[in-house]
């Protein structure tokens, strides 16, 4: 036989010994044994070698090996078993947590709501009530008095609106709460207390606000395009006010804050989208209100706009 | 069968089952170890981690699977992290078994008694020592071959799934083992003959 047909037929016997082979060769390899006794010898070599290897000797497992293997599973069960506790525990603890959370949410949701709904009284808004004074009043009565003069012409619309409106009401039955729609109405609201007398004479006025005035100046606005239908209320921040608002009705609020406060007033309302109106703060309005009136120097004014399409907040 | 009650309760913290499990195949692990690593010591940590790791790891033991391939798998990856280790920090030298393993009171052979005479007790034991130093000599990917075949005596499917090689590789590796081995022990032929 061949050398080379006798190199295949041997790099081939490792596995015919385990029968691992096709059935052809395993005939080729068998046959070729049977008839070469090189390959033969060959054979016997290898299947001896296997057999060798199946007999070596095993190492005893050592002394303590297994009590020393037991220590370590029995120190990794109690460990086990401390994670499951403290894992339940915690598993209670996160639970209860988030449902308190739930509920919390839901609360401050239903508060919210609540604040939108309510149209009876912008009161809510309004920041702690700062004692009267009686000498500053008179010097800021002067400046705001000069400042809703100015533009006097602008203030009969609003008078004459509310004559024909109380006209209207007397010749019908008692309407309903209206809805505050299209009339521009100023609302002060400040922790500067000398200027409640201020914030009584521009109501009375119809003053309205426009974002290039200081928070403590008054304008009036300009008029609606239609008169609503319901009947006019006055308004009042002092008394609260009256009259609903409507859902269409969006809000500028200017709010002053102390120079020390700025960078704060503005870390706040950097969250929310600019353009030239100002902040769109959208539904948001009350709880930026809610967070600014915490600042040192916290002053506001707020004005139904029919011109904006969005709740925003100029800051000063 | 007992094998499954046992790891069924040890899936259920039952440390005394695990106990039981691991008298079965602490011996076939420790020499499996023992021979790819080449050092006893080495050897007991190797399994000791790897029967620690079965204990840890027991819930994602699928019951379908046996358990000895499971386990033997485990003890393969801590033998190839060791080696791999000792490659890094250049400790990889080969050390003799022969040297290592002088105290011949630590091995039980397991020649038959019906052995003929002093003179093939000689041979067997000369044949066996030969053996013994050509495997440690073989490459890593060799030896693990030969130990988990033909000194384990496992079937070419458990090689696969411990190794995680495809069978068509397992079946080309021990080819070459096997010759590689036979090469080596070309010129102790005649202890063999």
């Amino acid at each position: 036989m061949a050398n080379a047909d006798c190199k295949n037929i041997q790099n081939l016997i490792p596995l015919y010994l385990d029968n691992m082979l096709s059935d052809e060769e395993n005939d080729i390899v068998r046959n070729h044994i049977a008839s070469c006794d090189a390959c033969k010898a060959e054979y016997e070599l290898m299947a001896s070698i296997m057999q060798t290897a199946a007999s070596l000797p095993e190492l005893n497992v050592p002394e303590g090996f297994h009590e020393n293997l037991m220590e370590k599973v029995k120190a990794e069960a109690e460990s086990k078993q401390e994670r499951r506790i403290y894992a339940r525990s915690w598993r209670k603890v996160s639970g209860f947590a988030a449902a308190a959370a739930v509920i919390a949410v839901s609360v401050v949701s239903f508060m919210q709501l609540d604040r939108e709904n309510n149209q009876t009284n912008p009161d809510v808004y309004l920041t702690k009530p700062a004692p009267v004074s009686t000498s500053a009043p008179a010097a800021k009565d002067k400046t705001a008095e000069h400042e809703v003069q100015a533009p006097a012409q602008e203030s009969t619309q609003p008078k004459q609106k509310k004559q024909d409106s109380a006209q209207k009401q007397n010749g019908r039955e008692a309407a309903p709460a209206p809805a505050q729609t299209h009339q521009p109405r100023v609302e002060k609201r400040s922790k500067d207390d000398s200027s409640q007398a201020a914030v009584a004479q521009a109501e009375a006025e119809g003053a309205a606000y426009t974002p290039e005035e200081a928070s403590r100046t008054y304008q009036v606005a300009p008029a609606p395009a239609e008169v609503s239908s319901a009947p006019k209320q006055p308004d009042s921040a002092s008394t609260g006010g009256s009259g609903a608002r409507t859902i269409d009705e969006f809000r500028m609020v200017s709010i002053t804050v102390a120079d020390s406060a700025m960078a704060e007033a503005e870390a706040i309302l950097s969250a929310y989208g600019k353009d030239a109106n100002g902040y769109n703060v959208g539904e948001s309005l009350d709880a930026v209100i809610g967070q600014l009136s915490k600042l040192e120097g916290y002053q506001i004014t707020t004005q139904i706009s029919p011109q904006v399409s969005a709740n925003y907040i100029v800051l000063q | 069968m007992q094998e499954n009650e046992w790891i069924e309760q040890c899936r259920n913290g039952d440390t005394e089952a695990f106990s039981q499990l691991a008298l079965l195949y602490e011996r076939k692990m420790l020499n499996f170890a023992f021979r790819i690593l080449r050092d006893s010591h080495e050897a007991e940590d190797a399994v000791q981690e790897a029967l620690l790791k079965a204990y840890r790891k027991i819930d994602t033991f699928s019951k379908e699977a046996s358990f000895s391939t499971w386990v033997f798998t485990i003890l393969n990856h801590v033998c190839l992290d060791i080696l791999r280790k000792k490659k890094r920090h250049g400790e990889d030298k080969h050390i003799s078994l022969h040297q290592e393993s002088k105290d011949e009171e630590n091995y039980e052979v397991q020649i038959a008694d019906t052995s003929p005479g002093p003179e093939e007790a000689y041979r067997q034991k000369q044949a066996m020592e030969a053996v013994s130093e050509a495997i440690e000599h073989l490459s890593e990917e060799h030896r693990i071959m030969i130990v988990l075949r033909d000194v384990q005596g496992m079937d070419y499917e458990q090689i696969s799934k411990i190794t995680g090689l495809p069978p068509g590789t397992v079946k080309s590796r021990i080819n070459r083992a096997r010759l590689a081995l036979r090469k080596i022990l070309e010129k102790n032929r005649e202890l063999f003959s």
